[in-house]
């Protein structure tokens, strides 16, 4: 069930890179998320993907129809471009997970190739429940682009991928994704205390600590310009 | 398991209820004849105005209060409540004709609406709240897994600590060790995602304006409710409620007439924008032209008035004209606002006024035609300590700040007018909780028999006569030279 990818931790950090670049770029858009429900709220992406019931959905992509024009163009856009870039966001996100596990569960004791290559595979769950949840999300923003005026909210159920559905595929995304990574942490982090890491995998190690570094700075100030065009919005 | 759903029958054939009515009738006949108001119709039915007080699901005993009224043939004209007693009176008001027995049919809409339902909310702060109101030992619960929770995460670090010291002497705890460092990441996840889940829903409070539910389960109730009486506008609302009652007279004893008696409704509301207290429908011309007051939802006033802060989410009136000549010159006699909002926001009228009882004072009037009969529920339990302030915890303190607030001016117009004292009958609900939306059915029934006896002891003390004579007094002593 293992196998072993040459170069692995360079494919590695260039999955985090891209992975980093694609959060910047959401958490960017981000700031652009406020709907009419029913008056100007803000939003983000997890308001949709853990909403408490379909109503709640259907309210804010509805409400991202009957916002002013100036205003609604551009965060409907924003919305779109976030889902397109998840799909980017995707194969890196799961690809950097996979190729950890497969690198850990080489130097892991006892059980740790058995454990960590079931983690490393039950990433494609994840990943397929990904990709059919952004799905729906499309699907179910097309149908209030096409029947704003016409449709109820609190009616409107889509049968596609019904919203029961919609939550287990979440579930399975958020549960297995976090999972895997709370283990890789953790593992990373045995192996570093032990010693018992390659070293030439420090360098590579740099490099995902420093991009990490630059990322949280430019989100801090992205979240905060963010946070004045909201203000400004409501002004 | 799910309780069966209720009928009428449940509530009415109840022993308490058949006897409570038994004893009132047979009171009635033994004794005096019972003449409460010197407003009738043909049929005998004899007509007073009702004031009903906010309580939350404790609106149950208002039901039976009225239930008990209207079964000895009172009437109501005019109405005026808040929060629950705003639902209460919506639904007196525009179920059938006025001279019509209501209370069954309030009922029925009781029984079929789930109350739980009306907790809208996200399903976990749903969880939360559910528990908190029918666990009482559940916030020590809490505490006591937070407290598990953090000792085991810091037993798992320790244990990591010493089995990694060990493992460079002994390689063989290598997967121990390793499994020790897995459980602890999958703790220390579950930590974050704990914390981060909160943070989440705190963000998701603010955004939805500081209101756990939505409300909107209730907001769809209560337009359902008037859709089937045929209310769908406020020119409807208008209309029911100022319907003539045919035969209405005065009683043969009064030599003044009913030309200016109308019947009319009032929700009681708090603007928190402008900061006012607003009564529906009366004062729709502040948000909306007179061409286009249609434009409001009437069930949009009773969702207003019981829009119980942070409970539910606030509700709105938004494109109000406000640069509107018309409506800025309606602002400025109202409330001498000269910068009215455009957006008004509207939280629980029990904030202001919770038992509205000065909304139907008339200083023109010397002898009452009809009483002002009040229903006052009762909801101190004498908790959190009593009155030892030094004991109060600060759920205790912040819950008494806010009811001195709240019922500081109804009190006051009380004190002031000690007469209509005399119409409120008190409906004591201690040891039930307002907000119990998940109430077991015989809480409910419970309720219910609370408020019919509330109204029949009240029957029993009211004495008509004394209260237009106190009433002319105090009318009297307002109008003495030296007074005015």
């Amino acid at each position: 069930m293992a196998i072993i990818v040459p170069g692995g931790w360079l494919i590695f950090c260039i999955a985090a890179t891209i992975v980093m670049l694609c959060s910047l770029i959401m958490f960017y858009l981000q700031n652009f998320f406020v709907t009419e429900d029913p008056d100007l709220r803000d939003f983000t992406i997890l308001d949709l993907e853990w909403a408490s019931n379909e109503k709640e959905i259907n309210n804010t992509l509805r409400g991202l129809m009957l916002l002013p024009p100036e205003i609604g163009a551009k965060v409907r856009r924003a919305l779109l471009t976030h889902l397109y870039i998840d799909f980017l966001f995707m194969p890196a996100a799961y690809g950097a997970m996979f190729i950890a596990c497969m690198q850990l569960c080489l130097r892991m004791p006892v059980f740790g190739l058995f454990f960590f290559s079931i983690l490393g595979w039950s990433l494609a769950i994840a990943w397929a429940s990904h990709i059919i949840a952004n799905i729906s999300l499309f699907r179910r923003f097309w149908f209030w682009k096409k029947n704003y005026k016409t449709e109820k909210p609190e009616k409107t159920v889509f049968r596609f991928i019904p919203f029961r559905t919609f939550r287990l595929f979440e579930f399975l995304k958020w549960s297995i994704s976090l999972t895997v990574l709370a283990c890789v942490l953790s593992a990373v982090l045995y192996l570093w205390v032990s010693g018992f890491y390659a070293v030439g995998s420090l360098f590579y190690l740099l490099i995902t600590v420093v991009e990490l570094i630059l990322f949280i700075v430019v989100l801090i100030f992205s979240l905060r310009w963010g946070k004045k065009w909201r203000a400004s919005l409501r002004a | 398991m799910a309780e069966p759903k209720l009928t009428v029958d449940d509530f009415i054939q109840l022993p308490e209820i058949i006897a409570c009515l038994g004893d009132l009738r047979s009171h009635f006949q033994d004794h005096d004849r019972f003449i409460i108001s010197d407003v009738i119709d043909n049929d005998g039915h004899q007509f007073v105005h009702l004031v009903q007080k906010g309580g939350g699901v404790l609106g149950v005993a208002l039901v039976g209060y009225t239930y008990v009224l209207e079964q000895m043939g009172v009437r109501f004209l005019k109405q005026a409540g808040t929060s629950a007693g705003a639902i209460n009176t919506a639904l007196l008001s525009v179920i059938g004709e006025k001279q019509d027995p209501k209370s069954e049919k309030v009922l029925q809409a009781i029984c079929d609406l789930d109350m739980f339902t009306l907790v809208d909310g996200h399903p976990f702060a749903k969880w939360v709240i559910r528990k908190f109101l029918t666990r009482p030992n559940f916030s020590a619960k809490m505490k006591r897994l937070a407290t598990y929770f953090i000792s085991s995460l810091f037993f798992f670090l320790l244990v990591d600590l010493v089995l990694t010291g060990l493992q460079h002497s002994f390689d063989s705890l290598g997967f121990i060790t390793s499994l020790f460092f897995l459980l602890t990441g999958l703790l220390a996840l579950s930590a974050i995602s704990i914390i981060f889940y909160f943070g989440t829903l705190i963000k998701r409070l603010k955004n939805a304006g500081f209101g756990i539910n939505p409300g909107d389960i209730f907001y769809d109730w209560i337009k359902e409710q008037f859709r089937i009486n045929e209310v769908y506008k406020v020119s409807d609302l208008n209309a029911k409620v100022a319907a003539k009652v045919p035969g209405l007279k005065l009683r043969d004893s009064r030599d003044d007439d009913l030309s200016d008696l109308d019947g009319s409704v009032k929700f009681i509301t708090s603007e928190l924008c402008s900061e006012n207290k607003i009564i529906f429908p009366e004062m729709c011309d502040l948000f909306r032209r007179p061409e286009d007051i249609d434009n409001l939802q009437p069930a949009g006033f009773v969702r207003a008035s019981m829009s119980i802060p942070v409970f539910f989410e606030s509700y709105l009136i938004k494109d109000i004209p406000c640069k509107d000549p018309a409506i800025r010159d309606v602002w400025i006699s109202r409330f001498k606002e000269k910068d009215p909002p455009s957006i008004a926001r509207f939280v629980d009228g029990g904030l202001l006024s919770n038992f509205p009882m000065s909304v139907f004072y008339n200083p023109r009037i010397h002898v009452p035609r009809l009483p002002v009969f009040g229903i006052d529920l009762d909801t101190s339990t004498g908790g959190d300590k009593g009155k030892s302030a030094e004991n109060w915890t600060l759920p205790g303190y912040l819950s008494r700040m806010f009811n001195t607030i709240q019922i500081n001016s109804d009190k006051e117009f009380l004190l002031k007018n000690k007469v209509y004292e005399m119409g409120v009958g008190k409906i004591n609900c201690a040891g039930f909780n307002w907000l119990n939306f998940f109430m077991k059915n015989n809480d409910k029934k419970a309720l219910f028999v609370i408020g019919a006896r509330a109204a029949a002891l009240f029957l029993k003390n009211f004495d008509w006569q004394e209260y237009k004579r106190r009433r002319a007094e105090m009318q009297s002593v307002l109008e003495r030279p030296s007074n005015l």
